[in-house]
This record gives C-alpha cells, structure tokens and sequence, in this order.
C-alpha cells in the first residue's frame, strides 16, 4: 500500500474533516467498557473554585503535530484557570520499559532511576487530574505512552495513585466513527484498574495533519475542558 | 508455513512463555517453520512518525527489528502476538513492534494471526480492552485470525500451568 492508498484506507483525512465536523463527544456507558466517548466535564465539577495539580503524559514523537497541538490547547485552558501542569512527552524522556520484576512490589520503588521514575511519578502521585494524550498508532496509544502507562505499575497499589480524575485525547487520520473504541476501551479499562474516573476525552478523528486539527472543532474542546476542569 | 511468534513479556519463564512454547512445540509438530522474537530482550525502537520509510523502505532505524524481524514478518504466512496483559493492553515492548510494522504495513497485511494472552485478574471486561483492540489491529492489517487463547486468572507460571490453556496453544499450533 502506498502513502496515498494509506490514507484512503486509514484517512479519507482531508475532504471529511471538513465535511463532518466529527468526534463529537457522545455519552459515557457507566459499568462497562462500552468504548464510547464521555460526555465533557460540566464547569469546576472538578475544582470546585481550587486550584489542581495536573499531569500530560503525550505520546507523539512529534513535538509540534496534532497530538501535541490538542496538549497545547489543554494546557492553554488550565493553565488560564490557575491550575498548575506539569507535562512529560514520553517519547522525547530517556525512560525503561517495565521489566516485571516485581520489586516494587506495586507499591514502591522502580529499579529504574530514569526519568519516569525521577521526573514524572512524584507529580503524578500528587495529581488531581491526568491527561494521557497520544496519536493513535495502530488503534491504540502509541508505544512510548503505553510503555509509560505499563510503569505505574510500580505504585497500583499505592493509595496516593488512586482516586484521580483522567482525560483521554487522541488523534487520528481516519475520519470513522469507528475509529477509536478500542483506544477507548483500554483507557477505561486503565481507568478501573487504577480506581480514576473518566473526567473528558477529547478523539480527534480525521486529523493526519497539523493543518487539520488547527481548523477543527477539536483545539477549542481540549481548550475548554482545560479551562472548566 | 512461516509463522513469526512475537512475544512482549520481560518475564523470561513467566506466564506467556508457557503458552508461546507449547504453540510453538505443536506449530513444530505439524511441520510449520517457526521464528520467535521476544520484543523485551532485543535491541528496539519505537517508530518516531518521521515517515523516511513512506511506508515501504527501510527505518531510520538500524536494530533488531530492521535488520531482523521486519523480513520475517514481511515472508511470513502467520503472526502470531503473544503477551501478558499489561493495563489491559499488549506491553509496551509488543507494541512498540506493532508500531514499527509502519515501515512495511502493507507488506505485513494479509497474513493468518493468532493471539495469545495471560492475565493476573480474572475480570472479563480486561480481556474485553484486548478482543477489541486485537479486532482492531486484525481488520486494518487484513489478519484472518485462527484462534485466540485468553488465558485470564493466571498470575504465575505455576497457576497456568493448573490450566487448559498451555494445552490449548499446543493444539493451536497443532491443527493449524
């Protein structure tokens, strides 16, 4: 398959973005895995008028694609809100993948001094609310963000982990419906294994270029849910 | 036929290994060639998006998946993904190969795939997460799936061992 063949298949990017003004955030299904969006977060259901501690965890190996211009736009949103953000790209962070030693028991210590382990867990034990925000490569997160989510392991059974509220944004070239449920389903099931609660999700389809998402609905919804956490 | 055996787990003589060694054992037994590439112990990147390969050429790259595996992959007439459940999804390792497919997909489409999984919990909604990812995957990479072990309840290698499912991988290979 070539480029163009790819984008036929995976995109039909360019013409239906515009055409569909699509990803609309639908409503959640409650105790299953329904692989369905949320619906956004109401205005200070979070915050209640505090200030929150919020962690991004991106992705993308792209520092300025569309994945990383929803970050932007989130980050933007809290941060005119006075929340405080502390953002870790994965894949520009010198980190291991989890080795499932088993040494931290769930509950402790990684053998690794990296920077998942020196950098990101200690913001993200004190968060109110974590952001994974990734291009969808293959249908699902991209590796260097599952290679970062497969390290929380390390405090799963950590209460200081638990509890927190989560938002999931994505982005794709293919312009489907069905192109995100099964990203979806593994954030919520991320989402019970870890005791959080789904808080927005912001799935950016039809959006293989920079120029896309810029002239999407989907910047200004990662913008306002920043901004009415 | 060429089967390509990709393992994600870090654990050497863990869970997934049970069930790789017995696919493989019966695969064997039926006479099929096969390659196994444990993602967790070899020299790997993930792909960067930065697209030299334009999907058909070679990778920025030069590791063990392009100078190894992505030949293999590309010749094979079966995939087959092997993985311990890790936040419900393949391990970073595992995808990290999947990613990098990127360089070559649409040579590795069209192939015969399996997957086989082992989870410490025995909650269904988990292997929910990777049914329908691996659905997913095999629908855009034009996989025709010939089985799935879904190996829930095993937290060691001792407990699925107490199970059918190594025996059920040794026949998967087996029949196939």
């Amino acid at each position: 398959m070539n480029r163009r063949e790819f984008l036929k298949v995976t995109g039909m990017g360019a013409m239906t973005v515009f055409l569909s003004g699509c990803g609309l955030l639908g409503m959640s299904g409650t105790g299953e895995l329904s692989g369905k969006s949320a619906k956004p977060v109401a205005p200070q259901e979070i915050s209640k008028g505090n200030k929150l501690k919020i962690v991004v965890i991106t992705g993308s190996a792209h520092a300025k694609g569309t994945s990383a211009y929803l970050a932007d736009r989130f980050i933007q949103g809290a941060m005119e809100a006075g929340h405080s953000v502390t953002r870790f790209n994965a894949a520009f962070e010198k980190y291991h993948y989890c080795t499932g030693c088993d040494k931290c028991k769930g509950a402790g210590k990684c053998i690794f001094s990296d920077n998942v382990e020196q950098k990101l867990m200690q913001p993200l034990l004190e968060a109110d609310v974590v952001a994974l925000i990734t291009p969808l490569y293959y249908y699902t997160f991209s590796a260097q963000i599952k290679g970062v989510i497969d390290r929380f392991y390390s405090h799963t059974k950590d209460q200081k982990l638990k509890g927190k509220n989560a938002l999931l944004m994505a982005t794709a070239y293919n312009s489907s419906e069905d192109t995100m449920p099964a990203l979806v389903k593994n954030y919520q099931a991320i989402l019970k294994i870890l005791d959080w609660k789904d808080a927005g999700q912001v799935l950016a389809i039809g959006c293989g270029a920079r120029s896309l998402i810029e002239s999407s609905r989907f910047g200004g919804q990662a913008y306002e849910i920043g901004k009415k956490l | 036929m060429k089967i390509v055996v990709l393992t994600g787990s870090p654990v050497k003589d863990g869970t997934t290994n049970v069930l790789a060694e017995r696919f493989i054992a019966g695969a064997k037994e039926a006479g099929h060639d096969v390659y196994r590439f444990d993602s967790a112990f070899k020299n790997i990147h993930p792909c960067v998006g930065c697209d030299t390969c334009g999907m058909n050429g070679p990778c920025i790259h030069k590791d063990d998946i392009e100078n190894d595996l992505i030949g293999r992959l590309v010749g094979c007439d079966m995939v087959v993904l092997v993985s311990p459940l890790y936040f419900a999804g393949l391990t970073g390792q595992l995808k990290t190969i999947i990613d990098r497919f990127y360089s070559r997909t649409e040579s590795i489409h069209r192939k015969k795939s399996a997957l086989l999984v082992a989870a410490g919990s025995n909650d269904s909604w988990m292997l929910e997460a990777i049914e329908a990812y691996y659905k997913k995957l095999t629908n855009y990479m034009e996989w025709s799936d010939v089985g799935k072990i879904l190996a829930k309840d095993c937290l060691d290698k001792a407990a699925i061992e107490k199970t059918n499912f190594p025996q059920a991988a040794y026949e998967l290979g087996k029949k196939l």
